[in-house]
């Protein structure tokens, strides 16, 4: 990585604590999955320790180091073909739903101009178009739930009318187990979308709920 | 779990297909071999169940980490 980067005319400063010594990014060990307030004090102290703008080369630290104020690049990026030293990447990392939309457009891409096969059919549940405002998507993220299982939800609830709706607020509830988890979702339409208001999951299976396959 | 009533925290609901306003009714909860009571808001005409949020991020889930700790 140095020799990489020194061949490309950068000038290495080492980091305080580096080798052996070296901080991670909090994710290891899935350690962010299992206790995420520890893992993001993790992430706080190594950004207060980063001075300079750095270079990472595993895909977790970049994104989880990376952010407005502390800038971090994956040593990749130095050396894809579109990539000048101006346009590169070393802002915020993608959330959980941009991730798999990410690993979605990549496998298209491949498709398409690699490998020359037909693209699979799109599912009608992607035309469901979702809003929230930036609360409920950190609780989202929180609660590990893509903007995908709501798509899922919502379309079998104004597919099939298996919702509840609040006389108060005029708000729907819907919940609907794809496979091992149930996701619920409150939501209000608004203009040609949905807006989300909360979420939740449970893996308990719950009779009179809905499951893949067997709407009604 | 107990065999509690476990309404939504708030909102009046009714269901969306029947446009009924919904009823208390005993639902069977089961997870990993074993299973729990509950009474739940429920359609009195096609059945569907409310899982309402703080049953579901609550109770729920501390039953089932525990038993996924078996
Ligand atoms: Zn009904």
């Amino acid at each position: 990585m140095r020799s990489l980067l020194t061949r490309i005319g950068c000038t290495i400063e080492e980091l305080e604590l580096s080798g052996s010594l070296a901080e991670c990014c909090g994710f290891g060990g899935l350690q962010s999955t299992a206790n995420p307030e520890l893992s993001d004090d993790i992430v706080a102290k190594r950004q207060s320790r980063l001075n300079l703008p750095a270079v990472a080369y595993c895909a977790m630290c970049r994104d989880r180091l990376g952010n407005e104020t502390t800038h971090v690049t994956h040593l990749l990026d130095f050396f894809l073909p579109l990539n000048t030293p101006d346009n590169l990447y070393r802002g915020t990392g993608p959330n959980l739903s941009e991730r798999r939309e990410n690993r979605a457009r990549l496998k298209k891409e491949l498709e398409e101009e690699i490998w020359h096969t037909a693209p699979a059919p799109g599912e009608p549940y992607e035309s469901i178009h979702l809003v929230m405002d930036e609360e409920v998507r950190s609780l989202l993220e929180q609660r590990r739930i893509l903007d995908i299982d709501l798509q899922r939800v919502i379309y079998h609830a104004e597919t099939y009318k298996r919702a509840f709706i609040n006389q108060d607020n005029g708000h729907i509830l819907a919940g609907l187990r794809p496979v091992r988890v149930t996701y619920w979702v409150e939501y209000s339409k608004e203009n040609d979308g949905f807006r989300v208001h909360s979420a939740y999951t449970h893996r308990m299976l719950v009779t009179g709920t809905d499951s893949l396959g067997d709407p009604a | 779990m107990s065999q509690g009533f476990y309404p939504p925290e708030s909102g009046t609901w009714s269901c969306m297909a029947c446009h009924c306003p919904l009823e208390e009714k005993a639902a069977s909860i089961t997870y990993l071999e074993s299973s729990f009571h509950v009474t739940l808001l429920t359609c009195p005409q096609c059945g569907l169940v409310l899982v309402p949020e703080h049953l579901s991020m609550g109770k729920m889930f501390e039953v089932e980490k525990l038993l996924e700790d078996k």
